[in-house]
C-alpha cells in the first residue's frame, strides 16, 4: 500500500435491505457514516420502494445488479427476518456478498444480517464483522474502512467462487 | 525490450487500476529545470500526490467495473464534485542541484527512472483541488491540448531526450487533432493572459489581425508584428537557460541509460505480499494472451529474473517454464533484440 487514506470521507456502503427490514439499521448506519462523509446507499432487489417492518417505505438508491459490488468499498447486510430470507433466495443478493469477500472489502451483518452470509459461504473471521444492533457498526466499520481491504483474507479470498 | 521492465512492472502492480481518480498518484516521468531569479537553473520532478491516500481496486474488480460501469472512474469524480466533496492533490517537488546530476547510480535524464524519495525528497509546494465540473464537457475537457512545452517563467526544459522529441510531437499531435494551427484560440486552450505570437490566418483562426505584413523586418506596418526579445523584467520573451555545452553529436543512447532492472527490483522490493501477488497473478494472466511462445519465454527467463528470482519462478511455475539463474544486467544491443525475434528459439 503505497499510502493509506487518514479519513473515509467519500467511501460508498452498501446497505443490502429488501421488504421486512429493519429500519433503523438502513437509516443508523445511513447517519452514521454521513456524520463522517462518507456514504450509504440503500440496495435492493428492485426499484420498488420496500416495506420495512415498522410499516415505513424506503426508496431504494439502486438495484443488487445496477451497483453491484464492486462499485462500492463495503457491505453492510441490514437485519430483519424477511429482508435476510428474501435475500437469501436470490443468486444475486448471495453474489453481491460473495463477491466482496472475494475483492477483500468489509462485510458487516447486523442481527439476522448474518444468515446471509452463512448461506453464501462466507466465514466468519476478520473483516466480517457482526454486531446484534445498528449502534455497534459504526467503529469496526470505520476501521475496516481505513485499511481499504482485509489484506489478511488475500490467501483465502481466491477459494469464493465468484 | 528491457528498457520497458519498470514501467511494465507498474502497469502489472496494483498501481494500474486506481480505486477513484481521487486516489491515483501522478508524477512526470521527464526531469524539467527550475530557473531561479538570479538565473541558477536546478533539475525538478514534479508530483501530484493524492490528499484520500493512493488505494488501488483489485484486478478482477476492475475487469468486472469495465463491463458493469465502464464511466465508473469519470461518474464518481463527477458525481463527488456534484455533491461538494473535491478531489485534492498536493504539488510536490523533488530538486537536484546541477552539480549533483551524476551523483546517482542512473542518469536523472533517462525517463524509464524515477528519483527515489529515500535519496530526494519531495517538498509539498501547493495543490490542486477540483471542485467544479464543466459546463460543457466536449468544450472544456475533450478540446484540451497538452503540451510539455507549454511552460511558465521559471520554467525550462531537460536534455531528457524522450522529453525533446515531445516538445516537438505535441505540437504536431495537438495540430492533427485540433485540425490546424489556432488550436490555442480554443476557449479551454487560450491563454487567460496577454500574450503575443507570430501566427495569422489558417483554419479556424479567430483572431482578426489588421495590417498586411506578417514578418520582419517590414516597412509598412510600422515594423510589427516584431519578435519580442529575452528581457530581466516580466514582459520578456522566452530565452532557455545559458549553458555551455561541449559534447559529441552522434546517434547512440548514452551508456548511463543502460540499466534496466534496478528500480524495477527497487519497486517489487516496495510491495507488499499481497501486492507481490497481484503482480505474479497479472504477468500469469498476460502472458497467457500472448501468442508466440518464444516471447513468453523471453520474458519469463530473461526479464523477470533481472526484477526478481521468486517473481519469475512463481510466473515461470504458472506457464511451465523451469526456473532459470538470471543473466544480471544483461545490456542487449538493439541488433541483438531483433536477432531474437527474427530468429525464435521455439
Amino acid at each position: 500500500m503505497a499510502r493509506l487514506p487518514d479519513s473515509i470521507a467519500t467511501r460508498k456502503v452498501a446497505i443490502l435491505a429488501a421488504n421486512g427490514v429493519a429500519v433503523e439499521d438502513v437509516n443508523g448506519i445511513k447517519k452514521q457514516l454521513a456524520d463522517e462523509g462518507a456514504e450509504g446507499l440503500l440496495i435492493a432487489p428492485s426499484m420498488a420502494p420496500i416495506k420495512a417492518l415498522d410499516g415505513s417505505m424506503l426508496s431504494p438508491d439502486a438495484m443488487l445488479n445496477g451497483m453491484p459490488s464492486v462499485t462500492v468499498d463495503a457491505v453492510v447486510v441490514a437485519g430483519g427476518e424477511g429482508s435476510v430470507k428474501a435475500l437469501s433466495a436470490s443468486g444475486l443478493g448471495l453474489y453481491y456478498v460473495q463477491e466482496a469477500y472475494k475483492h477483500l472489502k468489509p462485510i458487516l451483518a447486523i442481527s439476522e444480517g448474518r444468515e446471509l452470509l452463512a448461506k453464501a459461504g462466507i466465514p466468519e473471521e476478520e473483516g466480517v464483522i457482526l454486531v446484534d444492533e445498528v449502534l455497534a457498526v459504526s467503529l469496526p466499520l470505520r476501521d475496516a474502512l481505513l485499511s481499504h481491504r482485509v489484506w489478511d483474507r488475500d490467501t483465502r479470498a481466491n477459494q469464493m467462487p465468484a | 525490450m528491457p528498457e520497458t521492465t519498470h514501467t511494465v512492472l507498474w502497469t502489472m502492480s496494483d498501481r494500474a487500476f486506481p480505486r477513484h481518480f481521487r486516489n491515483m498518484e501522478g508524477f512526470g516521468v521527464h526531469t524539467f529545470r527550475l530557473i531561479d531569479r538570479e538565473g541558477t537553473s536546478r533539475f525538478v520532478k514534479f508530483h501530484w500526490k493524492p490528499v484520500a491516500g493512493t488505494c488501488s481496486l483489485i484486478w478482477d474488480e476492475a475487469q468486472k467495473l469495465w463491463g458493469r460501469d465502464p464511466d465508473f472512474n469519470r461518474r464518481m469524480m463527477w458525481d463527488d464534485i456534484k455533491n461538494g466533496a473535491a478531489l485534492e492533490w498536493e504539488l510536490g517537488i523533488q530538486v537536484v542541484e546541477e552539480k549533483d546530476e551524476h551523483s546517482f547510480d542512473f542518469d536523472i535524464l533517462d525517463p524509464t527512472k524515477l528519483i527515489p524519495e529515500s535519496l530526494v525528497p519531495v517538498v509539498p509546494i501547493g495543490k490542486m483541488v477540483l471542485d467544479r465540473n464543466p459546463d460543457n464537457f466536449f468544450a472544456e475537457t475533450e478540446q484540451v491540448a497538452f503540451n510539455p512545452a507549454n511552460i511558465v517563467p521559471g520554467i525550462d526544459f531537460s536534455n531528457d531526450p524522450l522529453l525533446q522529441g515531445r516538445l516537438f510531437s505535441y505540437l504536431d499531435t495537438q495540430m492533427l487533432r485540433l485540425g490546424g494551427p489556432n488550436f490555442h484560440e480554443i476557449p479551454i486552450n487560450q491563454p487567460v493572459c496577454p500574450f503575443h505570437n507570430n501566427q495569422r490566418d489558417a483554419q479556424h483562426r479567430q483572431t482578426i489581425n489588421t495590417g498586411q505584413a506578417s514578418y520582419e523586418p517590414n516597412s509598412i506596418d510600422g515594423g510589427w508584428p516584431s519578435e519580442t526579445p529575452p528581457s530581466d523584467d516580466a514582459h520578456g520573451g522566452f530565452e532557455p537557460h545559458h549553458e555551455r555545452i561541449e559534447a559529441h553529436k552522434v546517434r547512440a543512447r548514452s551508456e548511463s541509460f543502460g540499466d534496466h532492472y534496478s528500480q524495477a527490483t527497487l519497486f517489487w522490493n516496495s510491495q507488499t505480499d499481497v501486492e507481490k501477488e497481484h503482480i505474479i497473478a497479472a504477468y500469469t494472466f498476460e502472458l497467457s494472451k500472448v501468442e508466440r511462445p518464444w516471447i513468453r519465454e523471453r520474458v519469463i527467463t530473461e526479464i523477470l529474473p533481472n526484477i526478481d528470482l521468486e517473481l519469475a519462478r512463481r510466473v515461470g511455475e504458472n506457464h511451465g517454464w523451469p526456473p532459470r539463474q538470471p543473466s544480471r544486467r544483461p545490456r542487449v544491443s538493439w541488433a541483438a533484440a531483433r536477432w531474437k525475434v527474427i530468429q525464435p528459439s521455439a
